[in-house]
């Protein structure tokens, strides 16, 4: 595999200059000596509503609106209303893994911080109190989660808690990191991505739903 | 003159701990102490009903400072604008101090061997800016200001908003952070993390404690000094008297 400092890759058929002139920086105007040169460049972006005039304020549907029924989607005789689908339930013994984020970290690359994984350095599996009592396990046990596929998770600490539904397990995001050079994240917490060896895929919009993953805890 | 204050919003709060790394950041507070702290309460309740609040702690620059009598040094005093601030060069790192301070807001910096603590970041107010947990905070919970100033929005949110000490009965000591949320939520802070009612006492006793040996020994030495003059004496005999 080429290192991305290799000079003499060609990434997509190209040459490395036609790549990031061309491909990676030709929407933006400047080009990768431009940029080597001042290391860095900011773009006065309009990210925010209120940043752009009224005339300005429109989305790229027919309507120029956010739109909850689409006239395209039916033209196209798919459903114009997201239509609700019940998900599949979880069975017997399992639970739904869900995930989220902690407001201490983003997603998977703070883990390592040296000031962020001093106040948070791993993650827990959230079960309700029901499902903890009905699984045999306790708070701030450490657990293997295991999937319906028998995929297993590295150890997690347990916290028993009313703040679930009791057909979940909640895992915060980003946590079980594999490289040994992440070195105060290595191997703290478990991984959720790991567990989740199956996704649904919206037929429509290519959506993806990562919910769809039923585990079980088990005693390490 | 000023008489500062803090506002912390609790109904805006994430409990991002930004203020923590913004404050540890700004002040090289040695890992694993801080000037600032979130904690979130228990959940109180159970699902769905349930109730739990963050809560950001720090020194609250109390009207009756209980951390300045036991200090042994005269490091902690309490400034004109009512900041209660640590003397570095007078500290002699007794402790004291955090055994008195009923909101664990002090601690001994492994570094200095001397208390730390927050001051409203004094040394930037005085630059014209804001506190480094103020400025930082993602949520805009954070607000500073002069209580005095009644045009402001601390004074606003402290006199007309129902901002809230956290204060018990039994530890009553005026602290400036003030604290705006919804009166359950407050409640569930207030009973999750009491103020601790001071350990004066402690700081007493642990101050006999260091003065006793100091009298033992300067009755010791006397005794050992008035012991030596007698055999000293009893050597070389009693001197004839001359009249």
């Amino acid at each position: 595999m080429n290192s991305p400092c290799d000079r003499s890759a060609r990434p997509f058929g190209r040459s490395r200059d036609q790549y990031e002139n061309q491909t990676l920086l030709a929407p933006t105007g400047i080009n990768a000596k431009q940029l080597l040169n001042c290391g860095a460049v900011s773009f006065p972006g309009k990210p925010y509503l209120e940043d752009r005039s009224p005339d300005e304020r429109s989305f790229g549907t027919a309507s120029g609106k956010i739109e909850l029924y689409s006239q395209e989607l039916a033209d196209h005789h798919a459903d114009p209303m997201p239509r609700y689908t019940a998900p599949s339930l979880p069975p017997k013994g399992f639970l739904r893994l869900i995930y989220g984020r902690a407001p201490v970290h983003s997603f998977a690359r703070s883990q390592n911080n040296e000031a962020l994984s001093a106040l948070m350095n791993e993650n827990e599996v959230w079960l309700h109190t029901s499902s903890a009592l009905a699984t045999g396990v306790k708070d701030g046990e450490r657990v293997v989660l295991e999937n319906g596929d028998g995929v297993r998770s590295s150890p997690v600490r347990v916290r028993v808690t009313e703040g679930i539904r009791n057909d979940c397990a909640y895992m915060v995001h980003g946590f079980g990191q594999q490289s040994k050079a992440l070195r105060r994240a290595h191997g703290r917490g478990a991984s959720d991505n790991s567990l989740m060896s199956r996704v649904s895929v919206d037929p429509l919009t290519g959506g993806t739903g990562m919910r769809v993953n039923f585990v079980r805890p088990v005693r390490a | 003159m000023a008489r500062y204050a803090m506002v912390t919003d609790l109904r805006k709060c994430v409990a991002c701990h930004a203020c923590t790394v913004a404050c540890s950041a700004e002040w090289s507070v040695p890992a694993g102490h801080a000037r600032t702290h979130v904690r979130t309460t228990p959940l109180a309740g159970s699902f769905p009903d349930l109730k739990s609040s963050p809560h950001v702690g720090q020194c609250n620059q109390c009207d009756r400072p209980p951390c300045v009598e036991p200090c042994l040094s005269g490091a902690t005093y309490q400034d004109a604008a009512g900041i209660v601030r640590v003397d570095g060069d007078l500290c002699i790192g007794c402790g004291f101090c955090v055994d008195a301070c009923p909101y664990e807001a002090r601690f001994i910096s492994p570094l200095s061997r001397k208390v730390d603590k927050c001051d409203f970041c004094r040394p930037r107010i005085e630059r014209g800016e804001e506190p480094a947990c103020v400025t930082t905070c993602t949520a805009h919970a954070k607000y500073f200001g002069d209580l005095e100033d009644r045009s402001g929005e601390v004074h606003r949110m402290v006199f007309h908003e129902g901002g809230r000490r956290m204060e018990t009965k039994t530890v009553a000591v005026g602290p400036n952070v003030f604290y705006l949320g919804r009166p359950e939520h407050l409640d569930l802070v207030l009973t999750s993390f009491p103020p601790r009612p001071p350990r004066l006492l402690t700081a007493g006793k642990a101050l006999q404690k260091l003065a006793w040996p100091l009298v033992v020994g300067a009755v010791g030495v006397s005794l050992l000094g008035q012991a030596v003059a007698f055999f000293n004496q009893l050597h070389k005999g009693e001197d004839d008297f001359e009249e």
